[in-house]
């Protein structure tokens, strides 16, 4: 049995890369998957699936909403938005992530003191 | 509310997750269609890339979840109907749980009412006792010392003094023996004690030359006057004095502490004479005391140790010589009960451990059997956490139900100590089930059936599937391990009922011997009572209120009322022999006097050290005690002519080098110097102490005791012990009691009761303690039993291919059957090697309970590995018998 995880992410990037895509735009969960896994140059090799778990934990919390619709290819989708408390929530993610980043590029930088 | 609203659109919320799945999987193969893959294909690379959709689908539904709570309902369901799916093991382990649970809480129950003494007083825990050490002396505390610390130690709010003795009171046309307690004023105060009715003491009932006063306890109330209401001012006749009734006090009062007929006492004021002021070794008392709230013993002590040294000073000792030490209170009172305790919880926990043991395999065999269910639940899509969660549930089912059913179990066994003969336990009437204790091996339960099918749930879970999948259709080696576990476990349980089964039998050879001891007297058709007059002194109030100097007696009381009563005594039918002495046999609370021979200085000047008795002529006759030499003390013996002592054997050989004593003299150790004339010389005999080799012992002669020594009134006019030889077993009670109402009607008469039931009263803590260990042994054999079948009935079962095979090549019945006994014995011997060695250190806890048994007994030693070996055996024959019947052609398909 394959582990459902996230191979190679630190836990709650899925979760902050979903936010970061829904801030741009509304989208329901196929397109979500596909726009991910084509902005990150297929270097995320998510199961499709795990999406699902998460928007239900990111609903849960209030920081997306859900609405069912019609699509733009005529299917019936539920449609995610990001809330106010989703955009704030993104911030400060997006910032502990910078820093984050910042340390490990100062570790990793070579030769400096 | 966000819940509710949760819960009701829960429903929807799940639907609303499993239609987007399928949108997105559509949506995937649709376009996966259109980029030209076939139909069929499109399905099959969709589900791929998606995962597992069950899975998923149930992560996303989790994240709405009370997590804990309702997967732990399910779980909770699925567990009970697996268990109703397997009743057999259900009832083996539920029986398991519930024999263990059940009589642990039943013996702690018993053990917590019974021994661990509950203070009902508040602020129990504040209270202290305090005793005094000179040096390596522990006493009570001296009366003159107790108001400087009564005064002067800031760290205690209270401290009071008292002293348990006995009384007898004339109430109801008869005289009874009641437990007296003379007691400070302040005492029911530091207790917070309300009498129901009256007054308790002021301080000026204890002045000297105050008016006797009395308060009654509630049973005393009710038994010596009727449960008068109008009681207050009525005279009581109590130590042969009067006095007035200023108080009665409510119900269970259990004060003195750990007295055995505390329950009906009477308490009287203690009243302290002059001397007593002066003269540090009058009047020891025992002391309590009550810490001011949020105060340390600890600082309790240092201020102690300041009076105490002034106080050593005074008396020209060395700072420290004397200590007034602080203990608890409840520590104190449960103190004697400690080794008995320890040694049974032990024993209890042990019963507990074999039986999650025994769980614990069982749930493995079943668990093993399983394992296929189990793989191909994870192989769909079930996550393992899940898995054991569930696993975990089924234990924590079984714990439930093991633990209601040892309730059960516990209370019928409870109702059973109820129905004993009364005395069998003491106090048996104030056992109830006590919650916490339940609770806590409860608790105790609930954790080892829970980690025991963790265990085994770990290990089924864990198995890569393809292994397990391919074992289902025939022999692997991972089964094999799995079965190792089993016997690890069952000779777990074989150790630890080796552990049990020495204990008891160490108990059991103890008890023998005790029934065996060489006594030096007859333990058959002779029974014993005392009878005490109602003023006599006893130790209540020995110095205050008599004067045993003023006006000695001009007649003893020997001769006025001992003797007479003997003769007639000796008239009544069955009766062969009468005789008195001043201790009851087994008697601990002896006196003890120094003698020496004029004649063997060598000795020493202070001569031996010796037990006093006072007897009857007939005494040795009543006993059954040899005459080795000279005569024992007769009737002629009387004041008028030469004072005469019988002496054992062991004073014989220590006073006089092994001489012949008879005929010489020997002189006391009192500022008297009282000479006797040794007439003979007794066999040595274990009256006083079962266990101990006998003391030097000398004997003198009741009537030769004179009226005007100041023990008389202590030791010869406080009460006599008779001896009564019968011809058979006849009952004397009703015609002893007829004789003392017409010739002494104010004597209390007591513990009426034949030379045996004083001996198993003596011996009552090893009855108990094998009683209880051998049936602890008994329910650990049970458990082996049953633990060892279910193990060798599940290698049969996995092995049946194996020894399909044998018996194909050849193999004979008889040598299947062997090899699964050898198993067997394999498994027992290893339980057993580490069992008795983990008793050496288990009969060391309990040493001091043996007798003429060394704790590494060896015979008992081989008498448990045979017993177990035997279990084992028995345990094995019926696996045995299924793998020899084996047929291998079905065994083969």
């Amino acid at each position: 049995m394959k582990k459902p995880d996230q191979r190679g992410l630190f836990p709650g990037a899925l979760e902050m890369m979903i936010l970061r895509t829904l801030k741009r735009q509304p989208l329901h969960g196929y397109a979500l998957v596909q726009h991910i896994k084509r902005t990150s140059n297929d270097l995320l090799q998510i199961e499709e699936g795990s999406l699902y778990p998460a928007l239900q934990r990111l609903l849960k919390e209030g920081l997306l909403t859900a609405e069912w619709g019609l699509s733009s290819t005529n299917r019936r989708v539920r449609t995610y938005r990001l809330t106010p408390a989703g955009a704030r929530q993104l911030d400060r993610e997006v910032s502990k992530f910078e820093r984050m980043l910042e340390g490990i590029n100062r570790v990793l930088a070579p030769g400096e003191s | 509310m966000n819940w509710i609203k949760q819960l009701l659109s829960r429903r929807r919320l799940y639907s609303d997750l499993s239609e987007e799945i399928q949108e997105h999987l559509e949506e995937k193969i649709d376009e996966l269609v259109a980029r030209g893959m076939s139909r069929e294909d499109a399905t099959h690379a969709a589900r791929r890339e998606f995962g597992n959709v069950t899975l998923l689908e149930e992560r996303g539904r989790e994240v709405w979840q009370w997590p804990s709570l309702e997967s732990f309902l399910t779980d909770i369901r699925y567990g009970l109907r697996q268990l109703r799916r397997n009743p057999g093991f259900t009832a083996v382990a539920v029986l398991t749980l519930a024999l263990g649970i059940g009589a642990n809480t039943a013996m702690f129950t018993v053990i917590d009412s019974v021994l661990i003494r509950p203070l009902p007083f508040r602020d129990a825990e504040r209270m202290v006792e305090m005793e005094t050490r000179y040096g390596s002396n522990v006493s009570g505390v001296a009366w003159r010392d107790y108001p400087l610390i009564r005064d002067q130690c800031q760290s205690l709010e209270n401290v009071a003094a008292y002293n348990p003795g006995s009384a007898v009171i004339l109430a109801g046309g008869g005289a009874h023996t009641v437990a007296a307690v003379t007691v400070t004023a302040n005492l029911f105060d530091l207790l917070s004690v309300r009498p129901a009715l009256g007054r308790a003491f002021l301080d000026a009932d204890s002045r000297p030359g105050a008016r006797p006063v009395a308060i009654l306890s509630a049973r005393a109330w009710r038994e010596y006057v009727a449960a008068d209401p109008h009681v207050l001012g009525r005279e009581i006749r109590l130590l042969g004095l009067s006095y007035t009734v200023v108080g009665v006090m409510p119900d269970n009062l259990p004060f003195p502490f750990g007295e055995p007929n505390s329950g009906s006492a009477i308490w009287l004021p203690f009243q302290a004479v002059p001397e007593m002021a002066t003269n540090a070794s009058l009047q020891a008392s025992l002391t309590v005391g009550k810490l001011k709230p949020g105060v340390q013993l600890r600082s309790a002590q240092v201020e102690l140790a300041v009076v105490s040294n002034t106080i050593a000073a005074k008396d020209g000792y060395r700072a420290g010589h004397l200590r007034f030490v602080l203990r608890p209170l409840t520590e104190v009172i449960a103190e004697g009960a400690r080794p008995a305790l320890l040694v049974l919880a032990a024993a209890l926990m042990l019963v507990l451990l074999i039986a999650s043991l025994n769980v614990a395999n069982l749930q493995l065999a079943r668990h093993l059997a399983r394992r296929q269910e189990l793989a191909v639940r994870a192989a769909l899509g079930a996550g393992r956490s899940r898995l054991l969660r569930q696993l975990m549930a089924e234990g924590a089912v079984l714990a439930i139900a093991g633990t209601v059913a040892g309730l059960g179990f516990a209370w019928a066994a409870l109702a059973a100590v109820h129905r004993l003969p009364p005395n069998f336990i003491p106090r048996a009437d104030e056992i109830q089930l006590r919650l916490p204790v339940f609770a806590m091996l409860a608790i105790f339960a609930a954790v080892t059936t829970i980690l025991s099918s963790l265990a085994p749930a770990v290990l089924a879970t864990r198995t890569p599937l393809e292994e397990v999948l391919r074992e289902g259709s025939g022999g692997s080696t991972a089964g094999k391990k799995r079965a190792r576990l089993s016997e690890w476990l069952v000779a777990g349980e074989v150790a630890l009922s080796a552990i049990l089964l020495v204990s008891a039998g160490l108990l059991f050879h103890t008890l023998y011997n005790l029934e065996h001891i060489r006594f030096g007297f007859d333990l058959d058709q002779v029974t014993t009572f005392t009878a005490t007059p109602a003023n006599a002194m006893g130790d209540v109030q020995a110095l205050a209120t008599q004067k045993p100097f003023s006006n000695p007696p001009t007649e003893s009381i020997v001769n006025r009322v001992y003797q007479p009563i003997a003769d007639r005594l000796r008239q009544l039918p069955g009766v062969v022999d009468v005789a008195f002495s001043a201790w009851a046999p087994f008697d601990h609370n002896t006196m003890w006097v120094n003698y020496r021979s004029p004649k063997h200085p060598e000795v020493g000047p202070r001569g031996v050290m010796s037990q006093i008795c006072l007897v009857s002529s007939g005494y040795a006759a009543a006993m059954g005690m040899p005459i080795v030499a000279g005569r024992m003390i007769a009737d002629s013996d009387t004041a008028a002519n030469t004072s005469v002592a019988v002496v054992n054997q062991t004073f014989a050989r220590l006073a006089f080098r092994g001489e012949n004593p008879v005929g010489q003299q020997i002189i006391d150790g009192t500022p008297a110097k009282h000479v006797y004339t040794i007439v003979g010389v007794l066999g040595d005999a274990r009256q006083h102490d079962l266990t101990h080799t006998p003391d030097p012992e000398v004997l003198l002669a009741y009537q030769q005791f004179p009226t005007t020594w100041r023990l008389y009134s202590f030791i010869a006019a406080s009460g006599t012990n008779y001896i009564i030889r019968t011809r058979g077993d006849v009952h004397l009670t009703a015609a002893i009691r007829q004789i003392f109402r017409q010739s002494a009607p104010d004597f209390a008469l007591d513990h009426f009761r034949t030379m045996r039931a004083a001996l198993d009263e003596v011996t009552f803590n090893q009855r108990l303690g094998l009683y209880l260990t051998a049936s602890f042994a008994g329910v650990a054999i049970l458990m082996v039993l049953t633990g060892l079948y279910g193990v060798l009935s599940q290698l049969v079962g996995q092995r049946r291919r194996e020894i399909g095979i044998r018996m194909a090549l050849g193999a004979s019945r008889a040598s299947i059957q062997a090899m699964i006994l050898r198993r067997a014995s394999l498994v027992t011997i290893v339980g057993l090697v580490a069992g008795l060695a983990a008793s050496l250190a288990a009969g060391r806890l309990l040493r001091a309970f043996l007798f003429g048994v060394k704790p590494i007994d060896g015979l008992t030693y081989f008498a448990v590995a045979i017993v177990l070996l035997a279990v084992s055996i028995a345990a094995a024959s019926i696996p045995a018998r299924n793998a020899a019947r084996t047929d291998f052609r079905t065994a083969l398909q």
